[in-house]
């Protein structure tokens, strides 16, 4: 409408041999378009300038269009060469040259030679933000038969941009984008190619189809993405991740992702990793040379799939070479054949792992491991204990997750000090929330003392040992509740004897006195005979309500080591409410510089 | 014989009843709730908080019974049989080893929440959590570490307040317990810091 009727003016106006006409409209209204101010200044020589201001149903915000033509031929429809084109729409300026052939109204055509494009915007929620972005721009729009054709090419050349969670300084992180798109009448558009390429980093193809007036619901596209080096994008990765326990991610080396998505819902999506490096330090774990091929589909036959490292880090704990095959379709996951995770000189041999219902509330799991010996002394090298020999070893027949909390089947056992450790009951509490916690009950039985004091340098006890720690509760792997109680073994016949350097420990940690025994006519005693040893600890919010064996004959305390023969030992402990954090402390202090003594006598 | 029995099954009842309406009666205690949300605010946010203007003033929850008590005709009966102490000054615990985890947390991220606060890019919210009040004011290479804060400190929140209901064995107070944070965190709140009003609309205090 508007076109035909500013073609019929201009041509129109040859015919009266004027040498310039200049015309103003206030208004001109179409269906569904609306122009104001229009101005056309027309030159005999074929110089034109056409203003406007247009608004239609279609555009959000007014158009301001300027538009000069050096050289306009009227032969074949309007042809205008040495075009200059600006136009702005709210925070977007294009400033173009190029040339522009309008036959009619469904042909036309137009060449666009380097344009410049600025956006500056900001969605009101904040999400997506522009600040003086700005494209250099090259290409052709075409249309015929129905058919809107375009190619173009584009770099950026500077300014700011942030679509949440990312920030993308251009200025620093240029960005190329070359696309080929076609729009058959208004509102299907084919993608033939969409290409955004990150330089020395990493490129994003799409390819496929989707309706303009719908678009986030109806589409189906294709999406390769080519990280040759994840280095540049750990930033971006970090953005992403940064509310969840992948924070702080850490990557390097190659990966590949090809997805499909059909009408807003993923349903394929593979991924390949070549020699890739992770790190996550939220979950104190890395793995080294992860290759292998990981194909996803929603629905529909699942697909073999690989993933292999050379190395990896789990706690301080170091974790071996291991290859899993497994298939994974819609929420579900399967390994095809058992895996071997080598853990320092043992493993662990996985022989079942079925997950259905990930990332739900409704996760079911069908798992079994069995965990092959690990000896003990370079499990405490690892986690910096002191050493002590010993395995570890146990099953896993299966886990649950119930009401956010990952409950452990069967349980973990170690061989250690000529004794058994049993943990059982070991849950995972919140594993993915803000505060993961682990549970567990741990059992000790018949654990030769011996051993024991001498692992940990504590003064020499002979005899058995048992232990039940109940309601065991740890957050980021220290003690914050149980109802610990340690006793001599019952019916232990074996010979308890306790040194006076294990007395003045006890002593130490319990806030009492030290060296008393190294006076006066105990001192030729190296060690004495004891009947019985126990200690309980109810451990909760920092405090540990402490008892021993039974109440003390004198006084409130309770004893924790009953002597036996003569010369007879009673130990006795009075503080009945111990701060946690100073009694670990004052265990450490033992380890480490041994009991304090009075001298002289 | 036969009074002796009906006696004894007589005191049984009541035994059974007055231990039931024991466990039905369990108030919210909101005093004991506001104090502790103050001890809490006190900590996470050290010097920065106010001092708290009607604090330990009982808000119009008080004694808003969770369970339907026993029935009026029943009520005087057990009334006398129940110690008065039990139901009368009911007491939050608010310290459990999560809880201090948690506030420990908060303390640590408050040192780069509060110039967003002092600079009213952040605002407190009328439900208990944090909230970007107008986003675009944040500067673009600023909007993502802004929303993580924010993300980070409202997950921490709704555990904070999730663990006193549990804390207390109470898991069905966590909205009261947010609702109690939710008053005190503006009652508490620095001059000049933003927060929303009861109808939801931002102001300064």
């Amino acid at each position: 409408m508007r076109t035909a009727l500013l073609v019929m003016l201009l041509i129109a106006a040859p015919a009266a041999a004027v040498d310039r006409v200049e015309l103003r409209i206030g208004r001109v209204d179409a269906s569904g378009w609306q122009l104001r101010d229009v101005a056309a200044d027309w030159h005999r020589d074929g110089r034109v300038r056409l203003q406007t201001r247009a608004q239609g149903q279609a555009l959000p915000h007014p158009l301001h269009a300027e538009l000069d033509c050096v050289r306009l031929r009227t032969d074949d429809g309007v042809r205008c060469g040495a075009l200059r084109l600006r136009a702005s729409l709210d925070g977007a300026t294009l400033e173009t040259t190029g040339a522009a052939h309008v036959a009619t109204a469904d042909r036309w055509q137009l060449t666009l030679q380097q344009a410049r494009l600025r956006l500056q915007h900001d969605s009101e929620d904040g999400r997506l933000a522009a600040e003086n972005l700005q494209l250099g721009l090259s290409g052709d729009i075409d249309r015929r038969d129905g058919e809107t054709r375009l190619q173009v090419q584009a770099q950026s050349l500077g300014g700011q941009a942030y679509v949440e969670p990312w920030f993308v300084d251009l200025d620093t992180q240029p960005l190329a984008l070359e696309a080929a798109l076609s729009l058959s009448g208004t509102d299907a558009l084919q993608i033939g190619r969409l290409q955004l390429r990150l330089p020395g980093a990493a490129t994003v193809a799409a390819s496929g189809e989707l309706r303009l007036s719908d678009w986030t619901r109806r589409h189906r596209l294709q999406v390769d993405v080519d990280i040759a080096d994840t280095a540049p994008l750990v930033p971006y990765a970090q953005a992403a991740l940064a509310t969840t326990r992948l924070r702080g991610l850490q990557a390097d080396g190659a990966l590949r992702l090809a997805a499909t998505v059909d009408n807003g819902r993923l349903v394929q999506a593979d991924a390949t990793l070549d020699d890739l490096s992770v790190t996550a330090p939220d979950l104190a774990a890395g793995f080294d040379g992860l290759d292998g091929r990981i194909a996803w589909t929603d629905a529909g036959t699942a697909r073999a799939s690989r993933l292999a490292w050379r190395s990896g880090q789990i706690g301080r704990i170091p974790v071996g070479a291991a290859q899993w095959r497994f298939e994974t379709a819609g929420r579900r996951f399967a390994l095809r054949e058992p895996v071997d995770v080598p853990l320092l000189d043992g493993s662990l041999a996985i022989e079942r792992l079925a997950l259905s219902g990930l990332g739900s509330e409704a996760l079911q799991a069908d798992f079994a491991a069995r965990l092959r010996p690990i000896g003990l002394a370079g499990l405490c090298r690892a986690l910096g204990w002191p050493e002590f020999a010993g395995t570890l070893s146990g099953s896993v027949p299966g886990l649950q997750l119930r009401d956010g909390r990952l409950f452990l089947d069967g349980a973990l056992s170690a061989s250690a000090f000529d004794g058994e450790i049993r943990v059982s009951d070991l849950r995972i509490i919140e594993p993915f929330g803000v505060l993961p916690r682990v549970a567990a009950d741990v059992h000790l039985r018949r654990l030769d003392l011996a051993a024991l004091t001498g692992a940990f340098d504590f003064g020499r006890i002979t005899g058995r040992l048992d232990g039940d720690i109940d309601g065991l509760r740890l957050i980021g792997w220290e003690p914050v509740a149980m109802d610990a109680h340690l006793y001599s073994t019952p019916g232990d016949r074996s010979r308890k004897r306790i040194s006076q350097r294990a007395i003045d420990n006890i002593s130490a940690v319990g806030g009492g006195p030290t060296g008393l025994l190294s006076r006066g006519v105990m001192r030729f005693f190296d060690d004495f005979a004891y009947r019985r040893i126990g200690w309980r600890c109810v451990l909760d919010n920092g405090i540990c309500r402490m008892d021993g064996i039974r109440p003390s004959d004198e006084g409130d305390g309770y004893v924790l080591v009953q002597g036996w023969g003569l010369p007879r030992i009673d130990v006795v402990g009075y503080s009945r409410r111990v701060s946690w954090p100073v009694f670990m402390s004052q265990l450490r202090s033992i380890g480490r510089t041994g009991p304090a003594r009075i001298d002289g006598s | 014989m036969n009074t002796l029995s009906l006696m004894r099954a007589g005191c049984l009842a009541a035994i059974a009843l007055s231990a039931a309406c024991v466990t039905i009666n369990v108030y919210f205690p909101a005093a004991a709730a506001e104090k502790a949300a103050d001890r809490i605010i006190d900590d996470v946010w050290g010097d920065s908080a106010a001092p708290a203007p009607g604090g330990g003033e009982t808000s119009s929850l008080t004694g808003g019974t969770l369970l339907v008590a026993a029935a009026g005709a029943l009520k005087w009966t057990l009334d006398g049989l129940i110690p008065a102490a039990e139901a009368a000054e009911p007491n939050l615990d608010a310290t459990s080893p999560e809880i201090t985890r948690l506030k420990t947390q908060m303390e640590r991220r408050f040192t780069d929440l509060k110039p967003l606060l002092d600079q009213g890019l952040v605002g407190l919210g009328a439900d208990g959590f944090v909230a970007v009040r107008d986003p675009s004011a944040v500067p673009l290479a600023e909007r993502n570490r802004v929303r993580t804060l924010v993300g980070n400190e409202n997950a921490d929140r709704a555990a904070l307040y999730r663990e006193i209901a549990v804390a207390n064995g109470q898991p069905q107070w966590e909205t009261q317990i947010r609702e109690v944070f939710a008053g005190r965190w503006i009652a508490k709140a620095q001059p000049g810091w933003w927060y929303q009003n009861d109808s939801g609309a931002w102001a300064q205090k």
